[in-house]
């Protein structure tokens, strides 16, 4: 039997092989995906990595901090932290 | 007299036919587009040289090893072809492992959902591969076994074309490795419009963060792991993925430099010229003079516009999820074509935005290509097969 011209069987076959090739590529890959992911969360555990922060995190930390001291100057005006915490 | 004429009817020169002539003139094209245009050398030089070299009368150099009509009588290139890929195929193998020991994972690691946009790229296989079951409408008569060596050309990767068409389809080897090869060597014409097409201006802009440093740790473990999974459940990819995963291991691990440098440089060009001599020696008159040949070229035109089209397509589907937003220029390299495709990604991106870095990010899908399509060319070996 013909369907569109094509072989019933080798139709069968084909849209098999076509659903089993994506099918397979795209688990692997994502298995590979995830098996990344497990890999740093284990070499981060075992300390054999180290992820520096980036540079947006080093910004924000900067950010922060001078809001940190620009609060702490605004609620405290006159405060002298070197009376209170001489060296 | 009549010795002078034995002799002249023994010669190339009153035996060469036209079609030998139009052979031996896309030869010496091969070669000027080799040397003048730089387009893929290492490749189409010796194809070149083989194809000429294949189609002068009388030589009998592409003639194979029988035990029916001697051994003796066996052509140069017929010997190499017969071992090196119809009945051994071990070169393609061989070229994985010097592809492995320069390949850096790096990327992939770093930013591993890349890794997606290479599989959704493998859609161009596919499209290839239907295309050659539907041309029956057209007089072919392509079987699943032809129909995935078309369709594998979609993978942009010659020496899985080449491993692939041998076990598969050993008569379109030659054409099927040739037409990758020259796509691959085109990919800076084909790729570039249709990634315009397919993206907007500000798509291309988008900027992506510089990948972060991958540990050795990890370069060590993802090999590993590729190897032992992608072997277990695709056993057939072996010959491919384990010469690749090796070669990998062999650089990532430091301890063995000689190892690493042998395969990147000696084994890998060593193999590369009997490779490509072999493949441009299947290129005779009798198998290019056919409507099957273009047949194929179109199909393979299809194949890699439909695998950068998918990984564009992939990549635009993906940023309506992640929060960190993928430039789609990067998709398209996830045909294969390392670096070229990668390389195409990153220049779009700088037309579009100068502050626009894509190399890094795109050598994921890139890699991920070459892995995906080793493992669809192990489906279709286990599954036609």
């Amino acid at each position: 039997m013909r369907v569109l011209e094509i072989e019933t069987s080798i139709l069968i076959d084909g849209i098999y092989l076509t659903a089993i090739g994506m099918v397979t590529a795209l688990l692997l890959l994502l298995f590979l995906i995830f098996s990344v992911f497990f890999t740093k969360i284990i070499g981060i555990k075992l300390g054999l990595i180290h992820i520096p922060p980036t540079a947006e995190e080093l910004r924000e930390s900067n950010l922060r901090a001078t809001a940190a001291a620009a609060a702490l100057a605004s609620l405290y005006p006159n405060a002298s932290f070197e009376k209170e915490y001489p060296q | 007299m009549n010795e002078l004429i034995d002799f002249l009817n023994t010669t190339g020169l009153v035996n060469l036919n036209w079609r030998d002539i139009v052979m031996i003139l896309v030869g010496l094209s091969f070669i000027f587009l080799a040397i003048n245009k730089d387009w893929e050398p290492y490749e189409l030089l010796p194809i070149g040289l083989g194809i000429i070299a294949a189609n002068l009368p009388f030589t009998g150099l592409i003639n194979p090893p029988s035990a029916n009509s001697g051994f003796q009588d066996a052509g140069l290139f017929g010997v190499m072809f017969h071992y090196g890929l119809s009945f051994w195929n071990i070169l393609p193998p061989i070229i994985f492992l010097g592809i492995g020991s320069l390949t850096d994972f790096g990327p992939v690691i770093a930013n591993p959902k890349t890794l997606i946009l290479g599989a959704a790229a493998q859609i161009g296989i596919f499209m290839a591969f239907w295309g050659a079951l539907f041309s029956s409408y057209i007089g072919m008569d392509f079987g699943i076994n032809e129909a995935a060596s078309i369709g594998i050309i979609g993978g942009a990767d010659g020496p899985t074309t080449i491993f692939l068409s041998a076990k598969l389809a050993p008569d379109l080897l030659g054409i099927t490795a040739v037409i990758a090869y020259s796509y691959m060597a085109a990919v800076a014409l084909i790729q570039p419009p249709l990634m315009k097409l397919f993206t907007t201006s500000d798509e291309r802009k988008i900027e992506m963060r510089a990948p972060r440093e991958v540990s050795k740790f990890e370069k060590l473990v993802f090999p590993n792991v590729a190897l032992i999974s992608i072997i277990l459940v695709v056993p057939k990819s072996a010959p491919l993925i384990s010469m690749f995963m090796i070669g990998n291991l062999f650089k990532e691990s430091d301890v063995v430099p000689r190892l690493t440098k042998a395969a990147s440089n000696e084994i890998l060009n060593i193999a590369t010229i009997f490779l490509m001599l072999t493949v441009g020696t299947q290129l005779t008159a009798e198998r290019v003079f056919d409507l099957q040949t273009i047949v194929i070229l179109v199909l393979g035109l299809v194949a890699f516009s439909f695998g950068t089209i998918g990984g564009i397509l992939f990549a635009k589907i993906m940023n309506l999820f992640v929060k960190e937003k993928i430039n789609p220029l990067i998709g398209s390299a996830g045909v294969s074509a390392v670096p070229m495709a990668a390389r195409i990604s990153h220049q779009l991106g700088q037309e579009a935005n100068p502050n626009t870095f894509l190399l890094q990010h795109a050598m994921g899908p890139n890699v991920a290509g070459v892995i995906g399509s080793a493992v669809i060319a192990g489906v279709f070996i286990s599954m036609v097969n």
